[in-house]
């Protein structure tokens, strides 16, 4: 399943291809900032014929060794800042100085890294892991959750096939931040079979904070912050494109994506970007049979425009994402003993011809965004707004009531609800002064949940108001770096409901809480850094964790909320080394977060005697867990043509209080990887091959006597990956072909809440192309 | 500055078109009254003597209620006490009470019999002492049971001592989209359970 990992920028450091012949060259590099000449530290270098980067030393400085002669395109990009392209020629040009332009003085492809929520210069003390434009290339068409899994330490939270959330050393949903676009994504991330409603043909970057970032992004980030970056504006002037297809054979899923960008005025003053994408599949293959009613279809797009006014610079764009997805359809039992009888059998119990016909149960959801960004510099700093308003309509179609033929038929959802979010964001970022940086900022998030459907309310009708003001200041002299910073945020919350009597009652709740980060860092030499960060952070209690009360078809149970919890507190421990030379590459990250005031479900006595049987029943309740792990990741450079990668993911997370493990939490597991690559076979350009085994463990760590099936056992997986680019008409064609689940293993995953019904998909190939065009170019 | 000022007006014009989308927020302070869909709210089982339709001293009456559904109140439950070596005629009611009149569904579960059916188990103790045995036939072929009409053969106390305690477990399966059989479906509508007592 994992292609390839890349962590952090150790794993970056790599001149992976370096290529062979008859005599090897180095390239030397640095780069300076274009106006006060001062080195950049951390700024990415990729050269074209290879696909891991490298970052600059404190002075600017970083060297590609063992390079073939020949003709390379240099990218050099830093937060803040406009990136660089050109073309260089080995062994002319063996040393190059690159001056970069801040981005206060250019209207270019960052203008959202400038953004309150985009700059990863205050963060970097902390463990991140990348995934680059080329990795996410290779995973195009699938979902989301799918995407991000090949980051090391995220993991995937599913129902089904279709339906994938991220999880993050354990944590996930209303623990985790997604930033796409600069803008949190709101939607209703409570629901375990809620997936983030972000399109993922827009994403051309990943950047996973790891441990808790409440501090630059607010309560709910308690388990870290996963920033998704869309595709940068086009450079030159001119109008170009992309179109990309991709198939796969498991669930016969067909995509179609397209782009169009320009950029215009002499001066380079307005850009452009539009970009559509349209999946559809039907229902997915466990080896054996068909999993009924999972299939999908999906429409998204978007658009963006920047514009430079002077030195001010404008950003305006809008975002749709539309999505039905099928609910697996023998997961919809009446009745535990329906459960039970599920359980025995080793297949589902409604097997169907395959179909693109989504039947009930199913979802659709609709998500838009749209936002203005304004940035303007000033000698002192830079002044950013950002304003943004999200509306999510999720709504739920049950089965209907069996003994009413028109209830069958009917259009009416069983859940509707509409979740609108305004936030509004005004950052000041400090230019360097005497070996600081540091950004100020405030915030205000206004919400507001509208519920509707034939069912009793899941969720009630709320508003919520956030009000939020951080600073964060990073120090940094020769080999040390420290940063500090400090949050205040408060949320108040509003339920509506209806009393028995049709009278409308509210509940009003009010929390507030200060965080804290402090961080430091040396580097011992070129070779080895160590870093440490101590981090609080905080959530209010989710509005489901609160009021929900309810019986949830799938899982067999029902929930109950609590409306007395209080709000989590977290102390977030993170260690981080990473050591890297021209071979070897090594990345250890260990941490501790003590959430205290936990909320999770706790089964309570009695059970809920229904029509439908008797059902546990579970409340939402707090107690003290501790999450401990480690993430570690080596690759090693065996030649200009092969490395090999490995990676290990540890989580313990144990419930302090009444000593026992917690639930729900994902099972250890290991990855190994050969990579081959050659810049030139035949007529094939970029050409790859990728061979790569994943193993899962048992989960051994859950609490007794909870779940109705104890973790499925371990499983090894298999994936096999080609790709090349071939010239077509002065365009480069890219292609590549991948093969999932090789062996075609029958396996079920711990953390899919329908391991009690079905496997996992099998054998999965896919075949991807993308056709590159220009319109005009001058 | 042409440019510029038409620059500024497509940006105007953009800004307005994605701030006033198609989709509107609705006014969160004014929550829906809410029209709950169909449901059961009772289950009542009535029956007679075979024998003597008319002897109010073997008439049943039983009825498992829950008015406000899941969860909130607990169902209310009656208890089944049967006489041992009488053959019983019994009745399933299905009643929505949140309508007004109450709806009879149990009339539609009879009209959509091809698609659903009731199962009636007795547990361990009652084992060979009620025999259940279902009358009406849907339309499919060969006939399957449907099971709204019952008839419970109580075995005669010779063979076991008085009183005796079970319970009995109402089951409907209905079939929609798979094949109906003779054997309960993957979803149950109804899963109700009713303690029983011999005399």
């Amino acid at each position: 399943m994992q292609i390839r990992i890349l962590v952090a920028w150790c794993l970056l450091s790599f001149a992976a291809s370096a290529q062979t012949g008859k005599q090897l060259y180095q390239l030397r590099v640095t780069v300076n900032d274009s106006i006060t000449g001062m080195p950049l530290e951390d700024a990415v270098v990729t050269l074209s014929k290879h696909t891991h980067a490298h970052i600059t030393n404190s002075n600017g400085f970083t060297v590609f060794d063992t390079l073939k002669a020949g003709h390379y395109h240099i990218a050099c990009s830093y937060i803040g800042y406009q990136t660089n392209v050109f073309t260089i020629n080995l062994p002319e040009q063996q040393s190059v100085v690159v001056l970069l332009c801040p981005l206060s003085y250019h209207l270019h492809e960052t203008v959202i890294e400038q953004t309150a929520t985009q700059d990863s210069k205050t963060y970097s003390v902390q463990a991140t892991s990348v995934l680059s434009a080329t990795q996410i290339e290779k995973l195009r068409g699938q979902n989301l959750g799918d995407l991000l899994k090949n980051v090391n330490g995220i993991t995937t939270l599913t129902t089904g096939p279709g339906i994938a959330k991220p999880v993050l050393r354990g944590l996930h949903s209303n623990r985790l931040v997604l930033l796409n676009n600069g803008i949190k994504q709101e939607g209703q991330q409570w629901g375990t079979e809620h997936a983030p409603e972000i399109d993922p043909f827009t994403i051309n970057r990943v950047e996973v904070i790891k441990g808790a970032a409440s501090v630059e992004y607010g309560p709910e980030a308690i388990g870290g912050a996963i920033r998704l970056s869309p595709r940068g504006y086009r450079k030159e002037n001119g109008i170009a494109g992309e179109v990309g297809l991709q198939g796969f054979s498991n669930n016969r899923q067909g995509s179609v994506s397209g782009l169009l960008e320009g950029t215009h005025l002499r001066t380079q003053q307005f850009s452009w970007r539009v970009q559509g994408s349209i999946r559809k599949a039907g229902d997915g293959h466990a080896p054996g049979y068909v999993i009924s009613n999972t299939g999908l279809e999906e429409q998204n797009g978007s658009v963006a425009l920047a514009y430079r006014l002077k030195k001010l610079q404008i950003e305006v764009s809008g975002s749709v994402f539309n999505s039905k997805i099928g609910i697996m359809r023998a997961a919809h039992i009446g009745s535990v003993t329906d459960l039970y009888r599920a359980i025995e059998q080793n297949e589902p119990l409604i097997i169907q011809p395959f179909t693109y016909s989504i039947g009930k149960p199913y979802q659709q959801v609709w998500h838009e965004t749209q936002s203005m960004k304004l940035s303007y510099p000033l000698k002192i700093g830079k002044v950013g707004i950002q304003i943004s308003r999200q509306l999510n309509s999720r709504k739920e179609y049950d089965l209907g009531v069996s003994w009413n033929p028109q209830s069958l038929t009917q259009m009416k959802p069983a859940y509707d609800l509409t979740l609108t979010t305004y936030t509004y964001e005004g950052v000041f970022e400090q230019t360097k002064w005497k070996n600081m940086t540091g950004k100020i900022g405030v915030s205000v998030m206004d919400q507001s949940n509208f519920t509707d459907g034939i069912q009793k309310p899941l969720i009630p009708n709320f508003t919520a108001h956030t009000y939020g003001a951080f600073i964060i200041e990073k120090w940094n002299k020769g080999r040390w770096t420290a940063e500090l910073g400090s949050r205040f945020d408060m949320r108040d919350q509003t339920i509506y409901y209806r009393e028995t009597n049709n009278t409308i009652a509210t509940q009003t709740k009010k929390f507030q809480r200060a965080t804290f980060i402090a961080g430091g860092g040396y580097a011992f030499n070129e070779h080895i850094t160590v870093n440490m960060t101590l981090a609080s952070a905080w959530r209010p209690p989710a509005i489901n964790e609160l009021y929900s009360n309810g019986l949830h078809n799938g899982t067999a149970t029902y929930e109950t909320g609590d409306s007395n919890l209080v709000p989590e507190q977290s102390i977030n421990a993170d260690f981080n080394t990473r050591y890297h030379n021209e071979k070897w590459n090594v990345e250890l990250s260990v941490f501790r977060n003590q959430i205290n005031d936990f909320i999770y479900q706790l089964p309570v006595q009695p059970p809920t005697i229904t029509l439908r049987g008797t059902f546990p029943t579970f409340r939402f309740t707090q107690t003290d867990v501790l999450m401990q792990g480690a993430e570690l990741s080596v690759s090693r450079v065996l030649n200009a043509h092969l490395i090999t990668t490995a990676a290990l993911n540890y989580l313990h997370a144990q419930d302090v209080t009444n000593k026992m493990p917690v639930i729900m939490m994902p099972a250890n597991r290991g990855r190994l990887g050969v990579q081959y690559q050659q810049a030139q076979l035949w007529k094939l350009e970029h050409f790859f091959a990728e061979l790569n085994a994943a193993y899962v463990a048992k989960q051994t760590r859950f609490p007794l006597n909870l779940d109705y099936k104890n973790p499925p056992s371990a499983y090894t997986l298999f994936d096999i990956t080609v790709g090349f680019e071939i010239p077509v008409y002065k365009q480069h064609l890219r292609v590549s072909v991948s093969m999932k689940n090789v062996f075609d293993v029958s396996y079920r995953d711990y953390l899919n809440r329908f391991r009690y019904f079905t496997d996992e998909p099998g054998r999965n190939i896919i075949v991807r192309l993308t056709i590159p065009f220009t319109i005009f170019n001058n | 500055m042409k440019v510029f000022i038409r620059t500024i007006i497509i940006l105007c014009f953009f800004s307005l078109a994605i701030f006033s989308s198609c989709k509107k927020s609705e006014d969160a302070t004014n929550p829906v009254i809410s029209t709950p869909q169909e449901q059961i709210t009772t289950v009542i089982l009535s029956g007679y003597n075979h024998h003597h339709p008319s002897d109010s001293n073997f008439f049943i009456q039983c009825k498992w209620e829950d008015l406000d559904g899941n969860g909130g109140n607990a169902p209310t439950i009656d208890s089944l006490v049967l006489d041992t070596g009488i053959t019983y005629d019994v009745r399933l009611l299905l009643l929505d009470k949140t309508k007004a009149p109450y709806d009879t569904v149990s009339n539609e579960v009879a009209e959509l019999g091809n698609m659903h059916q009731l199962f009636y188990t007795p547990s361990a103790t009652l084992q060979h002492k009620i025999g259940i045995d279902r009358l009406d036939l849907d339309g499919n072929n060969p006939a399957l049971p449907v099971g709204l009409q019952t008839q419970w053969k109580v075995v005669s106390q010779q063979s076991y001592p008085l009183p005796v305690t079970g319970s009995l477990n109402l089951v409907l399966s209905h079939y929609d989209g798979i094949p109906k059989t003779t054997q309960p479906s993957p979803e149950s509508d109804i899963d109700v359970t009713f303690p029983v007592r011999l005399r």
